[in-house]
């Protein structure tokens, strides 16, 4: 197949898949669509992790905290300053951008596992601010006004969705996906040769942010109570990365068709196997992980032959 | 008087934590792995001593068990799982051992139910007087264990031929495989090492504090402030950021309240990270 011909094809795939999501809401019945609307949120997640941990190589174990830190903007902002509901959503992505600047100037300096942790201290830590401060009303949490609108919500997941995925889209054919990838390859390297490495981070984190801040704050309004602990789990944070690394770390639709398997199999599970739920979705991370660390992209993509021969290399290339 | 009791107290449930530290820096200063499942281990250390404790067997001497069914479990996962990702990127075995974390919590939580237990020994109750200072008795015990567990792990590294692979694989993969260490099995008997220093480090811990199959997340993070405090690559890191976290959690729950010692052990790391991120005692890597 000819790369033109490729270029058709997924802008056909990329047109049909939007045509069908937005067709949806009306003939899902409410179930699949709330099942939807959640398999869009991880997918907005996944992706903007994907940003910062699969672009630019830096695994941050914390980007719960943007999530968090946006279903509480929107929360204050909703309940304590009367703003409607958009204004709230802006608010959210404006202040976790910010948050990922300040925060990523000082972290953003480690490497590595210090990375890792520090994100995830600082994800730990904010819950702690979050339970102390008044405003957000400490353990008690927020109660958001009740509105009966799922099919907004799915609108809103789904723009946010596309913008996220046009934005990475976008940034990987221009100077600053370049950078990045230069900098998760070799960051000395990348900067001898002229990346600016702590600004192009810094935007990278900042992107990160900012998706995932949005979809907090949709989120928050969305099940209209929220509380410290859930929406500062360290288990979302470890959702957003299993979901990147099952469809394909450092690609644009990796993360969401992850994301979207991820929450199929799960649903399935809970509806029949409650108790062991939990369970087979740390059996799940460890299978994939071992045998597919590139994702299912990798698979499709087609550009190594598939078989249990693709497993054992897997395999072959990590172990000792 | 106050202030010296508080700082008593910190200093006890300290080695505790410098002992959880001593398994998580160990795996992580020789093969770069951080192990999210720690907690894990931990809470079987500390369900292990539980149930024997049911059986009759002291905690006392359901200890070195829990040490020898830990060191066996972590030996074969090492050497039959982690293994295979031994070389892939940092957050594949972050992943990988987080994996591990959900599958061992969640089977321990249907096989063992959530319920809170304990550990109610005979001696649970009595305490040393010194003037106006009481110390509980356990605790004081917990403590003289977890540094003579130290000290043994320091010989051991330090005097053994087994401990020289150790140091050797941590140093220089490829010249350790050069000069003849099966890099492999070094590296089972060091996941091994870690993991019986956390199970004894749960059995210890089921002698103080309640125990449920979740208590564990939140003892994997104490144990990476606290390596990352002391600094990597030393063994007296993990016992100096011990103590340290320790003291400051005790004296913030003290003084400030008592819902802010988790804020201060992530407020430390962070600050640590940013200013001196290699630790206190600042070991070479």
């Amino acid at each position: 197949m000819s790369a033109n011909n490729r270029t058709w094809l997924r802008l056909g795939a990329v047109v049909i898949a939007l045509a069908i999501a937005v067709i949806f809401p009306f003939v899902a019945k409410s179930y699949y669509l709330q099942f939807a609307t959640d398999a869009l949120m991880f997918a907005i997640l996944a992706s903007s992790w994907n940003i910062v941990g699969g672009y630019t190589g830096y695994p941050s174990f914390g980007n719960v905290v943007f999530f968090g830190l946006g279903a509480y903007t929107t929360a204050v902002l909703m309940t304590k300053a009367g703003a409607p509901f958009v204004v709230g959503l802006l608010g959210s992505g404006l202040l976790c951008m910010v948050f990922a600047v300040l925060i990523g100037l000082p972290v953003l300096r480690l490497r590595g596992h210090y990375f890792a942790i520090a994100t995830l201290g600082v994800a730990e830590a904010m819950r702690e601010v979050v339970i102390n401060l008044d405003i957000t009303e400490g353990n008690t949490g927020i109660v958001l006004p009740l509105i009966r609108n799922p099919e907004m919500f799915y609108y809103f997941m789904l723009g946010t969705l596309v913008l996220t995925l046009a934005v990475t889209f976008w940034f990987t054919r221009r100077r600053l996906g370049y950078g990045l990838v230069a900098i998760r390859e070799d960051e000395d390297a990348a900067a001898s040769a002229g990346v600016d490495t702590t600004r192009y981070k810094v935007i990278a984190f900042a992107l990160s942010g900012l998706f995932a801040g949005i979809a907090g704050g949709i989120h928050a309004y969305k099940i209209t109570f929220i509380e410290p602990g859930p929406v500062f789990s360290v288990e979302i944070t470890v959702q957003m990365i299993v979901m990147s690394v099952f469809g394909g770390v450092g690609t644009v639709i990796g993360p969401t068709i992850g994301a979207f398997l991820l929450e199929i199999i799960s649903e399935l599970l809970s509806n029949y196997i409650l108790l062991l739920h939990a369970t087979f979705f740390g059996l799940v991370v460890i299978l994939s992980i071992v045998f597919t660390p590139r994702g299912l992209v990798d698979i499709l993509s087609g550009r190594r032959p598939f078989g249990l021969g693709y497993f054992l290399e897997n395999v072959r290339e990590h172990r000792i | 008087m106050f202030a010296t009791q508080v700082a008593i107290n910190g200093l006890l449930v300290g080695g505790l934590y410098a002992l959880m530290a001593l398994g998580l820096s160990l795996i992580w200063g020789v093969m770069d792995v951080i192990n999210i499942a720690h907690g894990a281990f931990i809470m079987l250390g500390a369900y292990t001593t539980y149930w024997l404790f049911k059986a009759g067997v002291d905690p006392l001497v359901s200890l070195p068990i829990s040490l020898g069914l830990l060191f066996l479990l972590g030996f074969l996962l090492q050497k039959y799982l982690i293994n295979l990702v031994i070389r892939a990127e940092l957050f594949i075995t972050l992943l990988l051992t987080f994996g591990l974390e959900i599958l061992i919590v969640n089977l321990a939580r249907v096989v063992w139910t959530a319920n809170v237990r304990r550990v109610a020994t005979s001696y649970s109750g009595s305490s040393i007087s010194f003037g106006e200072l009481t110390v509980p008795l356990v605790r004081v015990v917990a403590f003289v264990i977890a540094l003579i567990l130290a000290g043994a792990l320091f010989l051991l590294l330090e005097r053994t031929r087994l401990g020289r692979a150790i140091r050797a694989t941590s140093q220089d993969l490829l010249a350790a495989r050069l000069t003849g260490t099966n890099v492999s099995n070094t590296y089972a008997i060091t996941f091994g090492l870690g993991a019986g220093m956390a199970g004894a480090a749960g059995s210890l811990w089921s002698m103080l504090f309640p125990i449920t199959p979740t208590m564990g997340s939140v003892l994997t993070l104490k144990s990476f402030v606290v390596s990352v405090i002391g600094g990597l690559g030393t063994m007296a890191g993990p016992v100096v950021g011990g103590l340290v976290l320790g003291v400051a959690e005790n004296f913030t729950s003290a003084y400030i309240g008592p819902t802010f010692p988790n804020l201060i052990s992530f407020a430390l790391l962070v600050i640590t990270l940013v200013l001196r991120p290699r630790g206190i005692l600042g070991g070479r890597r």
